[in-house]
């Protein structure tokens, strides 16, 4: 059922992923674990999934990787990016790639968001990425905003995104209106 | 298996293709072996921390089985874990596509190596005369 808050779509207190049939709520954590997962493996996201999975579901990760592992690496992949999506309420890529913008510079965007009284190990992941963004978007000039606008929009090549019914229809009706 | 990467490995004396573990696998592994040590460290019971090893043994036998390409090889490495000539650390060179872990260096001998001097290049004395 949909909540009655149209940030809690948004803003998860839980990220649940289904892969083979199998149901897993992963690890809850705040912005420096899932910062640290997503940094472990940016291309593959392995440290999303299996990474943050709770305990109780190792073993049967174990057996579904052994089954096939190579479809399962192209499968993990593939819920890695919706859990990635779902805990930071925005497209996975774009996560990814604030995360892999900041992970290089990190004592300078930790040390200025600390100072702000944004800490990583203590502040959700969407409000994070909500401050990190914004600090590198207000330190950048017009032309510097563009291009992070356009950096972190840009998915990674070969990946194509299947629109829903609905967005479809929004992207339509936005586009009759202009 | 499509797009699977291949590696070949000396081991036993014998060279061996083995399939490179998957990231995923990798990452699992040591989950694996983080649950063993934290079993190991939190009981006081001998026999939990055994089966905790043992399940990880078992579980990284499991693993290289499916990541050796030849049936030989296979063999060969089963015979040899029987005959107790591989242990956990040749499982996890298998596994690891051939590397060895790296020794952990002793952070007492971590020291700033001292700066060579610059050597001034002298001019090319026939350029130098022109």
């Amino acid at each position: 059922m949909r909540p009655a808050n149209v940030l809690a779509a948004t803003r998860p207190a839980q990220v649940v992923v289904t892969c083979f049939g199998h149901v897993c709520e992963l690890t809850p954590g705040l912005a420096a674990d899932w910062v640290g997962a997503i940094g472990y493996d940016l291309e593959g996201l392995s440290g999303v999934f299996p990474g943050r999975l709770q305990e109780d579901d190792l073993d049967w990760a174990w057996e579904a990787s052994t089954a096939d592992p190579t479809d399962t690496q192209r499968r993990w992949r593939n819920v890695a990016r919706v859990a990635v999506g779902r805990a930071s309420g925005r497209d996975w890529w774009w996560t990814v790639n604030l995360v892999r913008k900041c992970l290089p510079i990190w004592p300078y965007i930790n040390g200025q968001l600390l100072l702000h009284n944004v800490d990583a190990a203590a502040t959700p992941l969407p409000s994070w990425l909500d401050a990190a963004f914004m600090l590198l978007w207000t330190n950048a000039d017009q032309e510097g905003r563009t291009r992070l606008d356009m950096e972190l929009s840009m998915r990674p090549k070969g990946v194509a995104v299947s629109l829903s019914p609905q967005t479809t229809r929004r992207m339509l009706d936005d586009f009759a209106a202009d | 298996m499509a797009d699977e990467e291949i590696v070949q490995i000396e081991l036993l004396g014998r060279k061996m293709d083995v399939r490179v573990m998957t990231p995923g696998q990798a990452v699992l592994m040591s989950r694996f072996a983080q649950r063993a040590q934290m079993q190991s460290e939190s009981s006081d019971n001998p026999a939990a921390t055994t089966q905790a090893y043992s399940q990880l043994m078992l579980r990284l036998m499991n693993l290289v089985d499916s990541l050796i390409v030849s049936e030989s090889d296979r063999q060969a490495v089963e015979d040899a874990l029987i005959e107790r000539k591989l242990d956990i650390e040749d499982l996890y060179v298998i596994a690891m596509g051939g590397r060895r872990p790296e020794p952990v260096p002793d952070d007492a001998d971590v020291e700033a190596k001292p700066k060579k001097k610059a050597v001034k290049k002298t001019a090319n004395p026939r350029r130098a005369t022109r």
